[in-house]
C-alpha cells in the first residue's frame, strides 16, 4: 500500500516535472521569439531612423552647395559689372545678383544654424539683394551708375570675394566625411559646431559696405519714425478717460502697463459693454488710441447689416480724429468685418494714413482698431488736385478693362515715395484690378489685383 | 462552436457599425459643395437677383443658407430647370448672372501656417499675446536680419521651440486663426518686435541681451 502510494507520488512528480519542462520550453521559446521579433523591429526602426538621418543630411548638403553656387555667381557678376560700361548689361547683372542673393538667403535659412550668430550675414545678403535691385530699377528709369554707386559696388565685391574664399574652404572640409547633421546636434550653449564654423564664412577683416538706398530691406524703409503724434503728455488717469469716451458703458477699464518703443503708450484691459475683453494702447502724447486688439464673438451671429457696421467704424474713426474718413476696402470673415478707412484731404484719399477697424456684427461694437500707420505718416502735406482728371488718361489703360470706379488718391509707392494718382477700379473676365496712373502725366505707377482666397479677398 | 461564431459576428458588427456612421456623416453634402463653389460676392449677386425677382426675402449677406437654397429651388421650378438648389451654369445663365469661373480661390496657406504657429507657441496666452506672436513672425519677414517669407521664417531651424518639437502640427483653433488674421491685417501690439521669450523657461542667455518692449501674458517681447 505504502509502495503504491509512493509510486503514485513518483509518477505525479515525474508528470509535474515533465509539464514544468514543457512549460518552461514554451516560455523560453516564446521569449526567444519575442526577443528575435524585438530585435528585428529595433533593427528596422534603427534603419528607418538612419534613413531619415541620411535624407536630412542630404537636404543640408544640397542647401550648402546651393549657397556656394549663389555666392560664387554673385562674386563673378559683381566683377563683371565693374568691368562693363554698358548700362543694359549692368542692369542685367544687377537684377541677376539680386536674384542670386535671394537664393543665397534661402539656402542659409534652411541650414541648421542658430539665427543669432548669423544675423549680420543674412542682413548683408538681404541688403545686397535690395541694393542691386534698386540700382537696376534706377537704370531702367534712364539713370546711370554714379561714381559713388561704383565705389559701393567695388566694396561689395571685396566683401563677397572674402565670403567666397571662406565658403569654398569650408566646402572642401565637408567633402571629407563631414556630417552637418552630427555637427549641428553637437550643442555648445546656444551654438553648435556647425554654427561656429559657418559663421566664420562672413567677410572677416572686410567691413560690410554701408548701402544707402531707399529700397527693400534698407535701413530707411525700416525706420518708421512716428511723425503724426501731437498733443500734451498725459497721465495714465487722463489716458483712461480717453478710453471711456470711445468705449461708452464699458464694464471695466484696468491699467496694465506701459510701452516705450516706436510708440510710447499706456496699455489697458477693457471689458466692453458686451463683456468682450479688449487690449487698448493709448499714446502718452495726446491720449490717442493707437491700437485695440480683441477677438470679438465666435458665434457667427449677425445682428446688424454691413452698412450699419460701416457706420459704426466711420464714427469710431471720426471720434479718434481721422479727418473726412472714407471706407476704401472691406472684408467680411464670418461675423467680423475688417474695414480699411483712409482720411481725405481736398478730395484726395490718403492711403499712407490708413486706419483699420474691426467691427463685431453680433455685438455691434468695435473690437479692433489700428492707427499706427496714421500716426507714423500723417503730416500736413498741403495737397492740391493736379488740375487733370481721371477721364483724360483713360486711354492709357490697357484695352479690355471695364472701368467701374475712379478716385484721386495719394499712393505710397516704392522707395518711400508718395505720389498723387488716379485710381481706376477695373474688371476683366470677372477679376478686379486697380490701376494707379500718375495724376500729373498719366504714367502707370502700380497695378494691383484682387485675389480671392479661402479666407476672404486680398489685394496683391 | 455556434456560440463562438455568433459572438464573432456580434463583435464585428459592434466595431464596424459606428465606423460606417462616422463615414456617412463625414461625406460632403450638396449644400456644403454649393456654398464652397461660389464666392461671397457671387452668392450676394444670386441673392440680389432672387430678391429683385421676388423669390428671396432674406438679407443679401453672401451666405448661402437654407433661405437662399429655397429661393433657388423656387426659381428653378418656375423656369423649368432641375430643382436641385445648386447654382450651376444653367441656373446662373437663367438668372442673368455670370459666374466667375476663371478665378481660382487660393488656399490661405500663409494664414494657415501663421495660425498653426500661433496655436503651437501661444495657445494659453491672452488674445493680444497671440496677435503679438503672429506680428513678430511678420516683422521678421520684413526685417533684413531674417528670411523673407512666412514659411522660411517659421521653419528656420531652431527659431521656434514649438516648430522644433513638432507641436506646429497641431490643428489651430478659431482664436489662433483670428489672431493670425489680425496680424496679417496689420495689427501689431508690440510695435515692431522681432523676438519673444518666456522669461521663466528661456534657456538662452543671448535672448536676455535684447531690449524688452512689453510683456504680454507669459511672453516678453523684445527688439
Amino acid at each position: 500500500m505504502k509502495e503504491d502510494v509512493l509510486n503514485v507520488e513518483n509518477k505525479r512528480q515525474k508528470r509535474f516535472s515533465k509539464s514544468l519542462v514543457i512549460g518552461l520550453s514554451i516560455a523560453v521559446g516564446v521569449l526567444g521569439l519575442s526577443t528575435i521579433g524585438l530585435g528585428v523591429a529595433y533593427g528596422c526602426m534603427a534603419s528607418t531612423s538612419n534613413d531619415y538621418a541620411i535624407q536630412l543630411e542630404n537636404v543640408y548638403q544640397k542647401n550648402l552647395y546651393d549657397l556656394v553656387e549663389s555666392v560664387n555667381n554673385t562674386e563673378t557678376k559683381l566683377s563683371k559689372i565693374l568691368a562693363s560700361n554698358s548700362p543694359t548689361y549692368q542692369k542685367k547683372m544687377l537684377s541677376e545678383i539680386a536674384q542670386n542673393s535671394e537664393l543665397a538667403e534661402n539656402s542659409i535659412a534652411s541650414l541648421p544654424i542658430s539665427q543669432n550668430s548669423l544675423a549680420d550675414s543674412v542682413k548683408f545678403i538681404n541688403q545686397m539683394s535690395g541694393y542691386t535691385q534698386t540700382l537696376a530699377d534706377s537704370i531702367s528709369q534712364g539713370k546711370s551708375l554714379t561714381k559713388k554707386d561704383l565705389q559701393t559696388l567695388s566694396n561689395l565685391h571685396d566683401a563677397v570675394k572674402e565670403m567666397k574664399a571662406q565658403i569654398n574652404k569650408f566646402v572642401k572640409k565637408v567633402q571629407k566625411n563631414y556630417s552637418i547633421l552630427n555637427q549641428s546636434l553637437n550643442l555648445d550653449g546656444d551654438f553648435n559646431n556647425f554654427t561656429i564654423e559657418i559663421s566664420k564664412i562672413k567677410a572677416e577683416g572686410v567691413d560690410y559696405p554701408v548701402m544707402i538706398y531707399d529700397g527693400p530691406f534698407s535701413d530707411s524703409t525700416l525706420d518708421k519714425t512716428v511723425k503724426g503724434l501731437k498733443g500734451e503728455s498725459l497721465s495714465k488717469e487722463e489716458c483712461k478717460r480717453e478710453i471711456e469716451k470711445c468705449f461708452k458703458n464699458s464694464a471695466e477699464i484696468s491699467y496694465s502697463g506701459e510701452i516705450n518703443s516706436r510708440f510710447e503708450t499706456f496699455t489697458y484691459h477693457v471689458t466692453n459693454s458686451d463683456s468682450q475683453k479688449l487690449f487698448v494702447q493709448v499714446s502718452k502724447v495726446g491720449g490717442h488710441i493707437i491700437t485695440v486688439s480683441g477677438q470679438g464673438s465666435l458665434s457667427g451671429e449677425k445682428n446688424i447689416s454691413e452698412d450699419e457696421a460701416k457706420k459704426i467704424a466711420i464714427d469710431f474713426a471720426k471720434q479718434n480724429g481721422i479727418e473726412n474718413p472714407e471706407i476704401v476696402w472691406s472684408d467680411l470673415i464670418k461675423n467680423q468685418i475688417y474695414l480699411n478707412i483712409a482720411p481725405t484731404e481736398n478730395g484726395i484719399v490718403l492711403y499712407p494714413d490708413l486706419v483699420k477697424v474691426k467691427v463685431d456684427m453680433a455685438s455691434a461694437t468695435v473690437v479692433g482698431y489700428d492707427a499706427t500707420n496714421y500716426f507714423i505718416n500723417h503730416i500736413p502735406r498741403a495737397l492740391k488736385q493736379t488740375g487733370r482728371n481721371a477721364n483724360e488718361f483713360k486711354n492709357k489703360l490697357p484695352s479690355g478693362y471695364q472701368i467701374k470706379h475712379t478716385r484721386t488718391v495719394l499712393a505710397p509707392l516704392d522707395y518711400n515715395r508718395e505720389v498723387i494718382c488716379f485710381e481706376y477700379e477695373c474688371s476683366k473676365n470677372g477679376a478686379t484690378y486697380y490701376f494707379y496712373l500718375n495724376a500729373e502725366d498719366g504714367k502707370e505707377e502700380n497695378v494691383l489685383k484682387v485675389i480671392q482666397t479661402d479666407d476672404g479677398s486680398k489685394l496683391m | 462552436m455556434k456560440r463562438l461564431l455568433f459572438s464573432l459576428i456580434a463583435a464585428t458588427l459592434i466595431i464596424v457599425m459606428p465606423m460606417a456612421v462616422v463615414l456617412a456623416t463625414s461625406l460632403p453634402n450638396r449644400d456644403g459643395v454649393v456654398s464652397q463653389a461660389l464666392t461671397v460676392n457671387e452668392n450676394k449677386a444670386v441673392q440680389q437677383k432672387l430678391k429683385e425677382l421676388g423669390y428671396y426675402k432674406g438679407s443679401v449677406d453672401g451666405v448661402f443658407g437654407q433661405g437662399t437654397r429655397g429661393a433657388v429651388i423656387a426659381f428653378q421650378k418656375a423656369n423649368g430647370l432641375t430643382a436641385d438648389g445648386i447654382v450651376g451654369e444653367k441656373t446662373a445663365k437663367a438668372m442673368g448672372i455670370s459666374l466667375n469661373t476663371q478665378q481660382i480661390a487660393q488656399s490661405g496657406s500663409d494664414l494657415y501656417l501663421l495660425a498653426k504657429t500661433v496655436y503651437a507657441e501661444a495657445r494659453g496666452e491672452p488674445y493680444e499675446g497671440q496677435v503679438a506672436v503672429a506680428a513678430v513672425i511678420l516683422n521678421r519677414v520684413e526685417s533684413p536680419d531674417f528670411p523673407n517669407t512666412i514659411a522660411e521664417v517659421i521653419y528656420q531651424p531652431w527659431a521656434f521651440t514649438a516648430v522644433h518639437d513638432g507641436q506646429i502640427n497641431l490643428e489651430p483653433n478659431e482664436t489662433a486663426y483670428s489672431a493670425a488674421r489680425d496680424a496679417m491685417n496689420g495689427w501689431d501690439p508690440t510695435y515692431g518686435c522681432l523676438y519673444y521669450y518666456n522669461a521663466s523657461t528661456a534657456t538662452s542667455k543671448w535672448i536676455f541681451t535684447r531690449t524688452t518692449v512689453v510683456t504680454i501674458g507669459k511672453h516678453v517681447f523684445a527688439i
